[in-house]
């Protein structure tokens, strides 16, 4: 294969090619236009550009910067954590020890090597994928506690769960089935405790009576932001690729017109970034607690299957349209997920409402005897903060950072260049 | 000595010389052996300043030839050379 000796040739200032390319071809081929000898022609061609100023040049530099920066930094792993807050509220008021235990309790049945594999493993979630083809189980759980996931019970009954993510997506899915695994925990500690303490007040005639609920733990918020991808990072990619191609182009064939295209070509880019409509997301949870459904878990699969049915078909009460539904199979006091997207933030939020206004006037036609007494005594788990999307990636600092590296850089090569400019030789501009 | 500016001069005070024909002698009386582009650059920026200029007809393989300029120019480098040599000798002779 021929080096490509004449491609590098056109890296040398135009004045230089016109005096000096046709005698520097023959020279090469004289020497036998071997690979070696591409560094050194690179090298000197480097040394000419920067002897003699040249905008595009200087403009190649400051974008080959940019994009070289935007490069690595959207090859680096981008973590999200999702967060979730739940709160044991014992059955005698201030009885803190027995919130601060069950939440213990709960917490170390979640973090237990099987419910943690399971999660792991789940076919929706598929965690740690990579991680998994060179490490065993044992060893993706131990980093993943160590690292990734903290579920912390607080003295007075309050569990935060924490969960770093590959994408925003997974961070909200992990937690929200961290959250569904413990209060189904909970659900199934608190049903076997009654039964061991009093079988009476739980007979199949009290548990038929009872209804499933529902409660929204917290409205829908108006996102902050846009989801990814976001409008300055489309930007800087339209302004780095437009200007590249500008500055190739302007530098190959030095022309007005490609000039004008390369300037053209860069507008639209950068317009086209700021014209594309993004998504915001309004994120709300909804959770359905049932005592008969909990009660299935140990005693009646067939009941529980007709409980899922049933918050199957309130669900889909709902115009599919409004929402994203993850309904799990099977599943027992399962946070169910509703998000909305849309361009219009505030119509995201507005459709979300009316998809829950819409559950809560069909769970309520649903209940057949509103005095349905409440027969649990143990202590019952509340979510106060249902996960939500996070805002930003964590590794976005980090991002930033290489950015304005690679901004300084070019900065500092423009610098350089026009120092250069002043302290260069007679006679270099006739070169 | 590898500075190609003074390995041109001197390859060319001794006759005038292509590009190519440049290389070989300074190979064979530097060791040295230039590449193409930094050959080239030397000869840009000797042209430029005057101390050396292209003879003949114009022609793919341009022979060149050391100026009045280049002569002064490398005779004055090499007497700071041999100064700088005879000063370093005698301070590395033993005592």
């Amino acid at each position: 294969m021929k080096p490509p000796v004449n491609w590098l040739v056109r890296l040398y200032p135009r004045l230089w090619r016109e005096r000096y390319a046709e005698e520097f071809e023959a020279l090469v081929e004289d020497t036998g236009s071997s690979w070696r000898s591409l560094p050194d022609i690179f090298a000197e061609a480097l040394k000419m550009r920067l002897a003699n100023v040249d905008y595009r040049f200087v403009a190649l530099m400051a974008v080959l910067g940019l994009v070289v920066a935007q490069g690595i930094a959207f090859r680096l792993p981008e973590r999200y954590t999702a967060s979730a807050t739940l709160h044991i509220t014992p059955s005698e008021p201030n009885d803190f020890n027995q919130a601060h235990s069950e939440a213990g309790m709960i917490a170390g049945d979640v973090l237990s090597r099987t419910s943690l594999s399971n999660l792991i493993m789940a076919p929706d979630l598929r965690l740690y994928d990579q991680e998994r083809r060179s490490q065993d189980m044992e060893e993706v759980i131990a980093n993943m506690k160590a690292k990734d996931l903290r579920i912390a019970p607080a003295l007075d009954g309050t569990l935060l769960v924490t969960y770093q993510g590959k994408s925003a997506e997974e961070a909200r899915r992990t937690v929200e089935r961290i959250v569904a695994r413990l209060e189904a925990v909970h659900l199934a500690r608190q049903t076997f405790l009654h039964y061991l303490g009093d079988e009476r007040l739980m007979d199949e005639a009290s548990l038929n009576r009872m209804l499933t609920r529902l409660e929204v733990r917290q409205a829908p918020l108006l996102p902050a932001e846009a989801f990814f991808p976001n409008r300055v990072t489309l930007a800087a990619l339209g302004l780095g690729l437009g200007l590249l191609l500008a500055a190739l182009i302007g530098i190959m064939c030095p022309t007005p017109g490609v000039w004008l295209f390369g300037s053209l070509g860069l507008t639209l880019a950068t317009a086209a970034t700021w014209l594309l409509p993004l998504p915001y997301e309004a994120a709300a949870s909804v959770i359905f607690d049932s005592p008969a459904t909990g009660q299935a878990v140990t005693a009646d699969r067939a009941r529980l299957t007709a409980d899922v049915r049933n918050y199957s078909q309130i669900l889909s009460a709902v115009p599919r349209s409004f929402y994203g539904l993850e309904l799990e199979r099977g599943a027992v006091a399962t946070a169910y997920p509703i998000r909305v997207r849309h361009a219009d933030p505030r119509l995201a939020q507005e459709l979300a409402l009316r998809a829950i206004t819409r559950l809560l006037d069909e769970t309520r036609a649903r209940r057949a005897n509103p005095d349905a007494p409440d027969k649990l005594n143990g202590p019952w788990l509340s979510v106060l903060e249902p996960p939500a999307v996070p805002p930003r990636p964590m590794g976005d600092p980090l991002r930033t950072a290489i950015l304005v590296a690679g901004l300084t850089v070019s900065l500092l090569s423009v610098i350089l260049l026009i120092f250069n400019r002043y302290r260069r030789q007679p006679g270099l501009e006739s070169a | 000595m590898s500075d190609p500016t003074l390995l041109v001069l001197t390859s060319l005070a001794g006759g005038d010389k292509h590009g190519y024909a440049m290389m070989d002698d300074i190979e064979q009386f530097a060791n040295v052996r230039l590449g193409p582009g930094t050959l080239y650059g030397a000869i840009t920026r000797l042209e430029q300043r005057g101390w050396i200029s292209p003879v003949g007809p114009k022609d793919r393989r341009q022979p060149y030839a050391i100026t009045g300029a280049g002569r002064e120019f490398l005779t004055s480098e090499l007497r700071k050379m041999q100064s700088l040599s005879a000063t370093a000798a005698q301070r590395l002779r033993p005592v």
